[in-house]
């Protein structure tokens, strides 16, 4: 593993499941990655894989069945009460539907100033916490006219500001992004993309970016893990998953994002069937049923997330080591 | 047929019959903040089994002209202020409820964007197909019955599920099964509204191929309503360029991807992270859309602009040709050509 | 600013309520029968308990607007006091039931699982005997008067209000904005009051205003069958009541106090449907 770098969260088979009807549902099954100081680590998958939930489970929006996150050397899973309200002044997290996650009774100032008013400096401050609104709402490219109006008055753009200013009102060092520019037209979603990055560099965050877009997180991300039914399927750096994706869901999740070219010829690897229901999964390798590979060996065998070489990880029993 | 191409509009005049016209379209909302003006002199055609691709954002008026084209506006707080729709010859806004009504489902179709809501949950989907196929053409119902479990087969659901409901099916099979629905009396024209947005990619992969397979085996012409740039590649023969209620680039797939003229376009394209090329930053275009009901002297387009010149706050530019069918409405063009006419 | 804030949430809801006719006049009614009851001592031309045996049976005429009663009493003025008791039975009733079934509601909902299955099934079993006669049986417990009959007609209001709160609370305690506050570190506490009440309030509104008309209408009926107010009080039920006997010849005695009613259930219902559509965030905007 890498030693210069300095992790700062480290999440260790992490599990999480949901009892319903059905059976048991394997939202994120034995999950394990770290995310280094600085560095964004982007979470892809397609809907149902978990991606969320991980995030929601790292930072106890969501109670972990077990596992351990591991955040400047203590187990998050293991705080207290006033150790949660310590830890939710360091991690934030930034939602992707900037229509719900905004209530809508509230003013753009109460709603950037809602994480500061569980401060105390800020509490007996009204000054103090008036100027910090304002600071942000520059930060993050809100006109300060807006301070007094309503999230149902705001286009999608500007209520993810809102969202990101919120996050970023504590000083938070990692922030949990939630899809935070799916439910954006192609135009804001630059805007904001390049509103993250700018934020990350001149504060030193650090980002777990979840996307089922792979060319967004491609833009942001240096690392990239690929969630397939609650398991980490791939994870690399993110010119090895696009130059070299050895997953076969990685290579068919690639070879399916439409390419905004004329003439360009491409092998298309187009899946058949649907991703299986996480309840009462199949043995074996999970992508086995839709694998264009798959051996006999596949439907028996899990495979583990093993380094095929350079921090290269790969769950799959056809990877070779390189 | 009617075909009157000698409307205030220069269109070129092409060898084939168009299946769609539209001529100098514009569409208005009453708000309570004031009119909207969601769609404002539109120009737009569409030839036999020709796919157009129609590209823009949120509010620029996609859904709006597609829902005037079947005359499903809202009316009101919709109104139609001006233009006509021409489709297989008649005006679609002048034909009777009767009328529209045989068009509607027979010769033109359309595939919503979210198929969890877009099928009846309470009835099998046999029945659903079967109800469309019944209500244009007059068959038995086992006739009827047979043909819906063709359809089925043909988006590729086995025929045995002809008897399950709605939510049986997962949001890929449930689009499929919108699209048997479309399909059902092999309409001449599809109009689809984002009908991948709400899939994954990969199921998203799947139903495009689907779609493109049968609009070929059909020849059925369609409008495919959409954001993403990437889908219009692989499908569409045709693309307009959409920006607060106007088309403001037509081309055809090549031309636009290869030379896109419009400065908004061309700020379209940038804006998308790629794939197969490393950018520090990503280009953007400053600023949002126009409020919907604000009027902007001049070009929409023009607070946004980087080449914004004197003119073009003042101004509405015109149509300009640039080759052959592709066209753009912004000035930088237009003071190109008068140039050349000048050195003529 | 809070200022600014709360008006201008009031403000929209107004201009949606202005644009529905029917509401509006609806809540003029409503305003000119709370300024009614509120004056009455002052409005009223005469003591609503003053007897004048010798102008018994009035037909409505010049001094006396609506007649008099078998008693020479005015009914006008006791139209006027009534309209202070039946506002007031009104009111307190369903604010003795709001903040019950509120509490109820806001607690089962919130904290759920067994504590939500006690208070429900509790609240189901009251819903299962008819309103007015659960009120019956409370009254002919603690026994008749103003207080009592509040207090029965607010009780077998209960369940409504903690059905319909806890009904809020399940949705709303699953948006994202409660997710989102508590990624930021908010309290409990503080979610409900800050975040979970006040998106409850709309529903609770328009079930008040209809829950005022059908709590008058309760009481009404409590003081015609006797087990409400009692004579000599004004109110309109027990007005009815003790017309019903002289309705052949003096069908004016029953008809004030009747219309009253009508009118004053018939306002509270229009209003309460206005408001229903006006506090719709999905139908206003």
């Amino acid at each position: 593993m890498s030693n210069q770098a300095e992790k700062l969260v480290e999440i260790n088979h992490l599990k999480k499941y949901f009892h319903v009807n059905k059976g048991l549902l394997h939202a994120v099954d034995d999950v394990s990655f770290y995310i280094n100081k600085g560095e964004t680590l982007g979470l892809v998958g397609e809907s149902g894989c978990g991606k969320s939930t991980t995030g929601r489970t790292i930072i106890r929006l969501l109670e972990a069945d077990s596992g351990e996150v591991i955040f400047h050397g203590e187990n998050v899973l293991a705080f207290n009460q006033s150790q949660m309200h310590t830890f939710r002044q360091h991690v934030q997290m930034v939602f992707q539907d900037p229509y719900s996650s905004l209530n809508p009774r509230l003013s753009v100032f109460d709603l950037i100033a809602e994480p500061l008013t569980n401060i105390e400096e800020y509490q007996k401050d009204r000054k103090k916490l008036d100027a910090r609104v304002r600071d942000l709402m520059d930060v993050v490219g809100l006109s300060r006219r807006l301070i007094n109006a309503y999230p149902h008055e705001l286009d999608g753009g500007r209520r993810q500001r809102v969202g990101i200013a919120r996050a970023l009102s504590v000083r938070p060092e990692f922030i949990v992004l939630d899809e935070p520019v799916s439910a954006l037209d192609v135009c804001i979603q630059a805007q904001i993309i390049n509103l993250l990055k700018r934020l990350q560099q001149d504060m030193g965050l650090t980002y777990l970016f979840i996307s089922h877009d792979l060319s967004v997180v491609k833009h942001i991300s240096s690392r990239i893990g690929v969630m397939y039914l609650g398991k980490i399927v791939e994870l690399s750096d993110y010119k090895t998953i696009f130059a070299n994706p050895t997953h076969p869901y990685t290579q068919a999740l690639l070879s399916a994002i439409p390419i905004p070219k004329v003439g360009i010829e491409r092998h298309q690897i187009i899946l058949s069937g649907d991703v299986p229901s996480p309840v009462n999964l199949p043995g074996g390798c999970r992508f086995a049923g839709r694998c264009p590979y798959a051996q006999e060996r596949c439907k028996t065998e899990d495979p583990e997330l093993r380094d095929i070489g350079d921090h290269h990880y790969v769950a799959c029993h056809l990877a070779e080591k390189k | 047929m009617g075909n009157e191409n000698s409307s205030a509009v220069k269109l070129q005049k092409t060898e084939e019959k168009n299946l769609l016209d539209i001529k100098n379209l514009s569409v208005t909302y009453k708000s309570e903040d004031g009119l909207v003006y969601a769609v404002n002199d539109l120009n737009l055609s569409i030839g036999e089994q020709e796919t157009l691709g129609f590209v823009g954002e949120t509010g620029a008026g996609k859904t709006t002209t597609a829902m005037a084209i079947m005359g499903l506006l809202p009316v009101p707080p919709a109104k139609v202020t001006s233009g006509e729709i021409y489709f297989d010859g008649k005006d679609m806004l002048k034909i009777s409820d009767k009328e529209r009504r045989s068009i509607l489902g027979e010769k033109i179709s359309m595939i919503f964007q979210d198929p969890m809501t877009s099928l009846n949950p309470s009835m099998k989907v046999g029945d659903q197909i079967i109800e469309m196929i019944r209500l244009h053409k007059k068959v038995s119902k086992k006739e009827a019955f047979e043909e819906a479990c063709q359809l089925l087969e043909l988006v590729g659901i086995r025929r045995e599920r002809v008897n399950d409901y709605p939510h049986q099916f997962s949001g890929g099979m449930k689009q499929r099964v919108v699209i048997a629905i479309a399909l059902a009396c092999r309409p001449k024209m599809i109009i689809a509204d984002e009908p991948t947005t709400a899939l994954d990619v990969t199921i998203q992969a799947q139903v495009m191929n689907l779609i493109k397979q049968l609009k070929e085996k059909f020849g059925t012409s369609m409008i495919l309503i959409t954001h993403d740039l990437g889908i219009v590649a692989e499908i569409c023969d045709k693309v307009a360029i959409m920006y607060a209620g106007q088309v403001v680039e037509y081309a055809d797939v090549v031309k636009i991807y290869n030379n896109p003229c419009h400065p908004y376009t061309k700020g379209l394209f940038n804006s998308i992270p790629k794939l197969d090329t490393e950018e520090e930053w990503l280009e953007e275009i400053h600023g949002l859309p126009p409020e919907p009901t604000e009027r902007i002297e001049g070009c929409s387009f023009s607070p946004r602009c980087p080449n914004c010149m004197e003119i073009c706050k003042h101004k509405k530019p015109d149509i300009t040709y640039i080759d052959g069918e592709h066209y753009t409405r912004c000035f930088l063009y237009e003071k190109q050509q008068e140039e050349v006419k000048d050195s003529e | 600013m809070e200022e600014k804030k709360s008006r201008s949430q009031f403000l929209t809801v107004m201009k949606a309520l202005s644009r529905n006719k029917m509401a509006i006049v609806g809540l003029i009614i409503l305003i000119i029968l709370v300024f009614a009851g509120t004056f009455a001592h002052v409005i009223a031309p005469y003591d609503y308990a003053a007897q004048d045996l010798q102008n018994a049976f009035q037909h409505p005429n010049a001094q006396h607007l609506f007649g008099t009663d078998e008693f020479g009493r005015d009914i006008f003025s006791r139209i006027i006091y009534g309209a202070r008791m039946s506002l007031l039975v009104g009111f307190v009733s369903v604010g003795i039931a709001v903040i019950v079934g509120g509490a109820l509601g806001a607690v089962a909902g919130y904290y759920g699982k067994r504590i939500d299955n006690i208070i429900m099934r509790l609240m189901d079993i009251l819903l299962a005997v008819p309103q007015t006669l659960l009120a019956i049986a409370i009254v002919a417990a603690l026994g008749t008067g103003l207080v009592n009959l509040m207090i029965a007609v607010g009780i077998s209001s209960v369940p409504t209000y903690a059905r319909i709160v806890r009904a809020s609370v399940l949705t709303i305690r699953e948006e994202e904005y409660i997710e989102a506050a508590r990624a930021s570190g908010t309290s409990n506490t503080k979610i409900i009051m800050k975040h979970i009440l006040p998106n409850c309030v709309a529903p609770v509104i328009v079930q008040v205003t209809l829950g005022i008309a059908s709590a008058i209408l309760t009481a009404a009926g409590m003081s015609f069958i006797g087990l409400g107010i009692q004579p000599p009080e004004a109110e309109w039920g027990n007005m009815l009541s003790s017309g019903r006997d002289y309705i052949r010849g003096y069908s004016y005695m029953t008809m004030f106090p009747g219309l009253a009613i009508v009118i004053t259930v018939l306002s509270l219902n229009l209003l309460g449907d206005g408001l229903r559509d006006a506090l719709d965030p999905k139908l206003r905007n």
